[in-house]
């Protein structure tokens, strides 16, 4: 038999039983892999159409082609909408370093989450030696720059508790507690408690919620080992896929851009990162007031909290953003947090 | 409108399982097959009062389906997120190291067609679809299909060849023994 006769009968529906084919084939490696790949493309042919995989329950795909169809004329400005997002969020956080939101694509499918609202404070069994009223510890907190703080007091037998709500972070919450203790002498431990809100909206709103925070200690470490570092930080936190890329510009300025995705059900969702570094020289953060992204960059060297928090200040105003408030404050451990707010009406 | 919609699903649901499947194939995962699965979906609910025969509804929803599939390979972006996908295939991580090898092959093979050819073997070799159906679908004789399906075997079974000779020759050039197998050329 000769190898065009061989291929022929290859194509025909059942060869195996072919003795004359067979001989061939032990002879031709050529026709011997024609037959192999013949095979093989029956076998997978034959798994994938076994393959079964549970449908969509028809009510749910028909709430995701409806969402999509509210979704469509905005689709294409979903990037514009993530930056709106981060806008509202009022606070960008940078250690000694870099703080760096990355985000991705996030897909509009409605349905209800929950958001921490706020946190609350509560200090009980406060005694009468230890108590103050609520105005004065309103008007002590009040030095926190934080809004919508409000406090009440009541009293439970010969003691009190007080209840501090409208705390805007868990740091927030402690630092409520902590004003209580130093003014009043009182050593009992404040309770802090989040307040979960249920909220309906869409997926990308709930990225920007669930925010990631991750700490890296950049002293003495190459960009690979950083890179990698917040990899497996990043898949240690979760994330199913963490492409992260830092690079060192000739100025010796790094830049880190991330970008994560993680599987929750079946549907890849994208989240909102930041990112903290300590222990590089310059601080420089970006912030993404617009569409483009501003960096700041601020010589620390010899400069207290306040001229660089003013330092700060002046620079986003010079950007365009007056009215950003800063602070700067320096840890224990020497790190320095700045906390920049920058609220929505001011910037648009 | 919502009348409209109603019936829209109605008629879906009876095949909906398949055509849901379908397109999950069609993109080669799941995660690109439900995006082509909804998109195609939203774009037929929208066209869906155009449609004088229901009973013509199936084979115009596939068609549907395969043309939009068709129109996406071709935009950049999809290609983009194609390769994306390409490490996760329908089913994802936790399937068994077989399947997903022989995932593998198939999409092999599969990348050796045209989208209509794609749509052709996944229909007619993955959901067993007859030659008649597909006529139906194509609005050719069942002649024409039947060429297009073998040339389209044919084509995946060389792409599966080729990924066979380029397999031995790295198998033999790890071994660092042999040289090069004798019939490299032979294969076209
Ligand atoms: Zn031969």
């Amino acid at each position: 038999m000769d190898c065009r006769k061989a291929k022929q009968r290859l194509s025909k529906a059942d060869w195996s039983a072919d003795r004359e084919l067979a001989e061939h084939l032990r002879v031709c490696p050529t026709c011997a892999r024609t037959a192999e790949a013949e095979k093989m493309l029956e076998t997978v042919l034959q798994a994938a159409s076994d393959e079964t995989y549970p449908a969509t329950p028809p009510a749910i795909l028909r709430s995701e082609v409806l969402a999509r169809a509210a979704a469509q004329p905005r689709k294409e400005n979903i990037v514009r909408q993530i930056l709106a997002q981060l806008r509202v969020r009022p606070r960008l956080f940078a250690g000694l370093g870099l703080a760096v939101i990355a985000f991705l694509f996030a897909t509009l499918v409605p349905f209800s989450y929950t958001i921490t609202a706020g946190y609350e404070t509560m200090i009980h069994g406060v005694d009468e030696e230890h108590a103050i009223t609520s105005e004065h510890l309103a008007e002590a907190l009040s030095v926190l720059n934080y809004e919508n703080v409000s406090v009440s007091v009541s009293r439970s037998g010969p003691e009190y508790d007080y209840h501090i709500t409208g705390l805007p972070s868990r740091d927030a919450a402690r630092e409520a507690g902590a004003v209580f203790s130093s003014l009043t002498g009182f050593d009992g431990i404040p309770e802090c408690v989040p307040v979960y809100e249920m909220v309906s909206g869409s997926l990308y709103a709930q990225v920007v919620e669930k925010a990631t925070r991750i700490e890296i200690d950049t002293e003495g470490k190459t960009d690979e080992q950083i890179s990698n570092e917040i990899r497996a930080r990043l898949l240690a936190q979760g994330y199913s896929r963490a492409d992260v890329s830092v690079t060192t510009d000739p100025g010796g300025e790094r830049r880190i851009d991330v970008q994560v995705g993680r599987e929750a059900g079946d549907k890849e969702t994208e989240e909102v990162l930041e990112l903290k570094l300590r222990n590089t020289s310059d601080i420089s953060f970006d912030v993404h007031p617009d569409d483009s992204i501003e960096k700041l960059e601020i010589d620390t060297e010899g400069k207290t909290d306040e001229q660089i928090a003013a330092e700060i200040e002046a620079k986003l105003a010079a950007q365009g953003k007056p009215g950003a408030h800063v602070t700067v404050t320096t840890g224990p451990d020497g790190k320095k947090n700045i906390e920049v707010t920058i609220n929505k009406e001011e910037i648009r | 409108m919502t009348m409209n919609n109603d019936r829209f699903w109605d008629l879906l649901e009876s095949f909906h399982p398949k055509a849901e499947g379908f397109c999950r194939k069609l993109a080669g995962n799941r995660d690109d097959g439900d995006d082509l699965y909804q998109d195609s979906l939203l774009h037929a609910m929208h066209k869906f009062s155009g449609l004088r025969d229901e009973k013509a509804f199936r084979p115009w929803l596939y068609r549907l389906i395969i043309n939009r599939y068709r129109n996406r390979v071709r935009k950049p972006w999809w290609r983009r997120r194609e390769t994306l996908g390409a490490g996760t295939p329908e089913g994802g991580a936790d399937d068994p190291a077989g399947r997903y090898d022989s995932r593998r092959w198939l999409e092999r093979g599969l990348k050796a067609l045209s989208p209509e050819e794609r749509a052709l073997i996944v229909l007619f070799e993955l959901q067993q679809w007859t030659v008649a159906e597909l006529a139906e679908l194509h609005g050719r004789p069942p002649g024409t299909i039947k060429a297009r399906l073998s040339r389209a075997r044919l084509k995946m079974r060389r792409a599966l060849e080729r990924y066979l000779v380029h397999q031995e020759q790295t198998n033999l050039s790890r071994e660092g023994a042999y040289g090069l197998p004798e019939s490299e050329t032979a294969v076209e």
